[in-house]
């Protein structure tokens, strides 16, 4: 048994990238979901249990905030923790997404033992 | 370009190709850089906010190969490599602009970066003599910013 993680993102290399750095930080891993945009990962939160969503900010048709929110609008999704891995720098914008629930924040480029460390705040370590 | 933007921008850039798609990166010369039609592709991302603008970059598709290659962990030959150089090169960009406005501007600031998209390849050559020029495992990577 492992982490069942969606890897919310518009670029095929960095889900890819995401997935290589899960491997490197030999996290336990059982499945890895994916999603172009919020409104793919929606679909996906509706239909299977999900431990974690790791979702980039800007992302064509839903971007992360608005996921977040519509999550959060949502008794059957609210309490499953998203987490913003982005380019975004400002302490402002990292802030108001706190606010409308985002779990824990990664800056992009960011290391495999990073993410093993997010991912170790957010769902605890694993036994 | 203004000053505290370029000097953002000859930390970051460097930063980035390392730590995202581990290449030894260096600046180059402007006497080093390519001239002529030298195969680029580019790709350009807006920003708006305290201030507005764009950034470009233009490499070559042996950069693209070896940007994908490196940032997925597969070698140059895996077919997944083709489908991801351009993917990879818009992700680099990404994360050099929004990486850079916060080196430039501080962390204050919001700023509302676009999707990157494929560059307009009539400003190549405009860009080739106001931008700045990098090395990248000896792939030349050209980066052109302007503020509105």
């Amino acid at each position: 048994m492992g982490y069942t993680v969606l890897l919310v993102d518009d670029s095929d290399t960095i889900r890819g990238a995401l997935v290589k750095a899960f491997s490197m930080a030999k996290l336990p891993m059982d499945e890895v979901v994916q999603a172009r945009d919020g409104q793919e990962a929606l679909e996906v939160l509706k239909r299977q249990w999900i431990d974690i969503v790791l979702t980039d900010i800007n992302m064509p048709r839903m971007g992360g905030e608005e996921l977040i929110r519509a999550a959060k609008s949502d008794p059957s999704l609210k309490d499953i923790p998203i987490a913003v891995i982005s380019t975004e720098g400002s302490r402002t914008r990292i802030d108001a997404l706190r606010e409308v629930g985002m779990a824990d924040y990664l800056r992009k480029p960011c290391r495999p033992e990073e993410i093993r460390d997010l991912l170790h705040r957010v769902l605890g370590e694993w036994q | 370009m203004s000053d505290e933007v370029r000097e953002a921008l000859e930390i970051v850039s460097v930063r980035i190709l390392e730590e995202a798609a581990f290449l030894f990166a260096d600046a180059m010369p402007p006497a080093s850089a390519p001239t002529g039609n030298w195969g680029a592709v580019g790709a350009e991302i807006r920003w708006s906010g305290p201030s507005s603008g764009a950034m470009r970059v233009w490499s070559t598709q042996a950069l693209l190969r070896l940007l994908a290659a490196n940032m997925l962990g597969v070698e140059e030959s895996d077919p997944a490599v083709n489908a991801s150089g351009f993917d990879a090169l818009r992700e680099i960009l990404n994360m050099v602009t929004g990486n850079c406005l916060t080196e430039a501007w501080g962390p204050g600031p919001v700023f509302h970066l676009e999707i990157p998209r494929a560059a307009d390849q009539s400003l190549l050559a405009a860009d080739a003599e106001a931008g700045f020029w990098i090395s990248a495992d000896d792939h030349p990577v050209l980066f052109w910013n302007g503020i509105a």
